[in-house]
């Protein structure tokens, strides 16, 4: 392999080209083969073992079909079973504080991302009377694009003073 | 506009000229706030609904055209 400061020679194509026609590896060190052969090597890998992974990922899938959520809810439930309801009502009393902080940042963090439920919570401010599930997604959406133009619209006011 | 359809894909093309810098904030504050009293109709025919343990039928919540 012939190495220059600037060039690199691809082990696939033995065409000499220069280092950002490379792509890197995760630990940082730059990949032998030139980005085309790199991805010509993917496609035909790719095509290869296509449906083994598929299926691979549709078992996945099915057998977690909420994602992270499952895992969450397991997580409390072991824990629940672990450690037990009196202990975990004396850790909560005890870090009130901690709990306020992670409830407030959670907020802020469905405030950031605009979830459903954090729309559906404002399209029920003034309203306790109705169950959240009931707002058709529609209206969600359109609430959602209001929302985001509003804050856009504030954005730029700010921008401008 | 006739439904919530024509209204998301107003309000985006709402969003994606105030993006770009063709519509003044202001103007776009304006017409957000008037989405917002449709949305805020809609939502109170929801909540009547809902009340009266019903079936939503309101058209402006409609799949369908018109």
């Amino acid at each position: 392999m012939t190495m220059t400061f600037h060039s690199k020679t691809c082990t696939k194509c033995s065409i000499s080209k220069p280092l950002t026609g490379y792509r890197k590896h995760p630990d940082g060190s730059q990949m032998n083969y030139c980005i085309e052969c790199h991805l010509k090597k993917r496609r035909e890998q790719h095509a290869k073992n296509k449906d083994s992974v598929n299926q691979a990922r549709r078992n996945a899938y099915a057998e977690n079909k909420n994602g992270i959520k499952d895992w969450h809810l397991k997580y409390r439930r072991d824990r629940y079973q672990r450690i037990g309801r009196e202990r975990l009502k004396q850790w909560e009393a005890a870090n009130k504080e901690k709990l306020k902080l992670a409830h407030r940042n959670k907020q802020a963090r469905y405030r950031e991302w605009m979830t459903d439920s954090y729309i559906k919570k404002i399209l029920s401010q003034h309203n306790n009377s109705i169950a959240k599930a009931e707002y058709p997604q529609e209206l969600i959406e359109v609430k959602r694009l209001q929302l985001m133009i509003e804050r856009l619209c504030n954005e730029k006011r700010k921008r401008v003073t | 506009m006739r439904n919530v359809r024509e209204l998301r894909s107003e309000l985006s093309a709402i969003f994606d000229q105030l993006k770009n810098g063709e519509i003044q904030a202001k103007d776009a504050a304006e017409l957000a706030n008037l989405a917002g009293k449709m949305i805020n109709s809609a939502k109170v025919q929801v909540e009547y609904y809902s009340l009266r343990k019903e079936t939503p039928n309101i058209n402006f919540l409609a799949d369908d055209q018109g």
